[in-house]
């Protein structure tokens, strides 16, 4: 369990930060998914925990989504302090020439504020589907919603993506 | 059906969101592996910390079976509560008689007044229910 909660936790803190845009509401969401797995479903098979573990995370998302708008008509005169988002990345990784590292850094910064635009479902749908790899079953399982709302917010997912870029580089795919 | 074209420049903008997405989770701050990796010993040790409870409990209820306390005293408990109970209700169920009632040997005198006096009772209680 150990072992895959290591190689889930990068990728399930960036869909929970895209959905959040709050790194500590995303390690909340995270950490709540991870111990309601780990408690819950712990004897299941060990294929069975991906998509377990992304429909929990799933869940929990729809109810922070939930509670952040009655707390925004409650408390609508209050204006939530505004984190920095995403967070700054190490770059000591880099060995690419600065030039070439500058372009794609800009490149791949736009197309995380792109997929940031996109409508929650579209989102979590794109970054299911597309990123990681699932299944329309799968994603229709986790998302609960039915195949063909699934096919439906990839596809406008993807349309949306590719004006956003194509606007934004005056490029054309 | 999706034309080729089309096929073509969604896989491209896959392409380069995945990239991109990839590019991002491999080069997380310092900050936030560390918050991550706190998050998952957290998850982790609520789990065994659940388990033991867990086991806890049985292994609690297992004693408690086996603790010869539990298997001496319940049982002569249980055996005190109905004794008394069975006395009570046997108390309560037959009075009891005189001692004078008890007596074997009864003079032969004492026994026909003793019907006589059945007898006077009887015709005075059958009178009195005519009257009424």
């Amino acid at each position: 369990m150990e072992a895959f909660l290591i190689d889930i936790e990068k990728r399930a803190y960036r869909m929970a930060s895209f959905a959040t845009g709050s790194h500590a509401d995303a390690l909340d969401l995270l950490q709540d998914s991870m111990i309601k797995l780990v408690s819950n479903y712990q004897d299941k098979p060990c294929k069975e925990w991906k998509p377990l573990f992304y429909k929990i995370l799933q869940n929990k998302i729809r109810d922070w989504h939930r509670h952040q708008k009655v707390k925004n008509l409650l408390f609508f005169w209050k204006t939530d302090e505004v984190q920095e988002w995403p967070p700054a990345e190490n770059d000591d990784h880099n060995l690419e020439t600065p030039e070439n590292s500058l372009a794609k850094s800009q490149q791949q910064g736009a197309a995380l504020e792109h997929l940031k635009q996109l409508s929650p479902k579209q989102q979590q749908c794109f970054l299911l589907r597309s990123w990681e790899g699932l299944s329309v079953i799968d994603t229709a399982d986790i998302m609960q919603c039915s195949q063909g709302s699934v096919k439906t917010h990839y596809f406008r997912a993807v349309s949306k993506l590719r004006k956003l870029m194509e606007s934004d580089h005056e490029i054309t795919f | 059906m999706k034309s080729p074209s089309n096929e073509e420049e969604e896989g491209k903008v896959k392409l380069a969101c995945n990239d991109a997405l990839d590019h991002s989770v491999a080069h997380l701050s310092k900050n936030t592996l560390s918050d991550l990796a706190r998050v998952r010993a957290v998850a982790l040790s609520q789990s065994n910390a659940q388990t033991r409870s867990r086991k806890s409990v049985i292994n609690r209820c297992i004693d408690w079976l086996f603790n010869p306390f539990i298997n001496v005293g319940v049982p002569i408990a249980v055996a005190v509560v109905i004794a008394i109970s069975v006395k009570y209700a046997s108390i309560d169920a037959i009075p009891e008689l005189p001692l004078a009632m008890m007596a074997t040997e009864v003079p032969n005198e004492d026994f026909a007044m003793l019907e006589d006096l059945e007898f006077v009772t009887w015709l005075a209680e059958n009178e009195q229910s005519a009257l009424l």
